[in-house]
């Protein structure tokens, strides 16, 4: 059905796999799949629970400017045009974030810039020990533009969170752990497994549907 | 002491630097400490990247001076407008869109706490300590403490502080999350001008500007709202960088 993602449904589980190894880059045509996918399809879709991950070696490398500037409008138009754009993938990630199913990212390798705004928004991260998460965005004199600047200030507080993102640096599995950032470290090979038997275990609990997911204080 | 002497306000390569100036205690003179427009016309300097606020001497602050509070309170009207100006000013700090650092040794009590609040990290000795003692005194912070120390500490935490009016030290603040590092005595200042130099230093100003101005919505407005800010907010920085 779509050609950036795979999407597929096992035992009620929604998997939401991006699927442009070895990067897993999140292009323009990535983020109109992943808008149809949240708006139209997982709302209508009976889950317990979704399950966010990257085919391959990384979860994502993220997305890049050129795959979200429109070089051939003029520059007042160019700006109004990624906004646009921008906001459909704000549009996405809270469709997530809401969802009245708990959400799970597993990340291995590299979860960057938009690709970690993205987990951000999900309810628990589970990541293997080599990953490497981080918002590089000042590096190249911008910011983050998807939700970074917000929901890293709610997991982090204001001093860690501007220290991270005036730094550009970005950090190992285990500092995200003792920051909270991730849920728990698991090794590579048994991270989808982990986290299926998580949601296994999870779900069920957790069948009041019209309560967000997002609402209610687990791990 | 003279309302304008008591804030040292100092370039100091991509860092403003200011001192609470009124040692040994480095009591606060009023709570409109300064004036309005000395403070907004420093912070606008271009140079500046980022702002650290410490103590001349041995102390950060031991608060307000209480016989000039006691005197003023004679006066209800313009203690209320002292104090509301006083207010604006931690904010102009807080919301100043550049990264703020309270360099913190010895004692941070009262209105000296709450200027240390209004910073976005807070470095302290590992000899310093923290108090509200206001309600020592049948009083309450009046600067905002009673209203940021919750947000930071939680309200648990928060109401046995300013309940008490009891002492804490580092370590019990660190526990708070009121303290985001605790560094040896003589090492508060150097360690808090490097480690925010390392942060700003090769970042244009507008960055900066833009990134703490996203970070200040955080918990100020709905998540929509602040989503939708932040997407404007980068839309300019990458028409920027682009071109």
């Amino acid at each position: 059905m779509y050609t950036t993602i795979d999407w597929h449904i096992e035992d009620d589980v929604g998997h939401l796999v991006l699927n442009q190894p070895p990067t897993n880059r999140m292009n323009l045509l990535f983020f109109e799949e992943l808008d149809h996918l949240t708006s139209n399809i997982i709302p209508q879709s009976d889950l317990k629970a979704l399950l966010i991950y990257g085919k391959g070696r990384h979860f994502s490398s993220g997305a890049e400017l050129s795959d979200i500037i429109d070089s051939s409008a003029k520059e007042s138009e160019s700006e109004n045009i990624m906004f646009e754009r921008l906001s459909i993938n704000n549009r996405s990630f809270l469709n997530i974030y809401k969802l009245p199913i708990p959400v799970v990212s597993a990340i291995k390798g590299i979860c960057l810039g938009s690709a970690f705004e993205m987990v951000m928004f999900s309810h628990f991260r589970f990541s293997s020990h080599e990953a490497i998460l981080g918002l590089p965005e000042v590096t190249f004199d911008l910011m983050p533009g998807c939700g970074g600047t917000q929901r890293l200030t709610e997991l982090l507080g204001r001093a860690k969170a501007m220290e991270m993102m005036l730094s550009g640096n970005s950090i190992m599995a285990e500092e995200a752990l003792s920051l909270q950032i991730v849920d728990k470290i698991i090794t590579k090979k048994e991270l989808i497994d982990f986290s299926l038997e998580f949601i296994r275990q999870i779900a069920d609990a957790y069948s009041h549907r019209n309560i967000p997911f997002y609402k209610q204080r687990f791990l | 002491m003279k309302r304008n002497d008591f804030l040292k306000m100092e370039l100091q390569d991509c860092l403003g630097i200011i001192t609470l100036n009124n040692p040994p205690q480095n009591f606060i003179p009023t709570p409109d400490f300064i004036d309005e427009d000395a403070l907004v016309s420093f912070l606008q300097m271009q140079e500046i990247k980022g702002i650290v606020i410490t103590g001349n001497g041995r102390h950060f602050s031991a608060g307000a001076d209480l016989e000039n509070l006691k005197s003023l309170s004679l006066f209800p009207e313009e203690l209320s407008k002292s104090l509301t100006y006083g207010k604006k000013l931690l904010s102009i700090i807080e919301n100043s869109n550049l990264p703020v650092v309270a360099a913190i040794k010895g004692i941070c009590f009262g209105g000296g706490f709450e200027i240390a609040l209004s910073a976005h990290i807070r470095v302290c000795s590992e000899n310093a300590l923290f108090a509200f003692p206001e309600i020592n005194h049948q009083l309450m912070p009046g600067l905002g403490g009673a209203v940021k120390l919750p947000l930071l500490a939680g309200v648990s935490d928060a109401l046995q502080l300013l309940l008490s009016g009891n002492t804490i030290d580092a370590q019990k603040a660190k526990s708070m999350h009121i303290i985001d590092y605790i560094v040896p005595q003589k090492e508060v200042i150097d360690f808090s001008v490097q480690m925010l130099t390392q942060l700003v230093k090769d970042r244009p100003r507008y960055v900066i500007e833009a990134i703490v101005q996203s970070i200040m919505n955080s918990g100020k407005l709905p998540l929509e709202q602040a989503l939708e800010k932040e997407t404007r907010l980068f839309c300019k920085l990458a028409i920027n960088a682009n071109l």
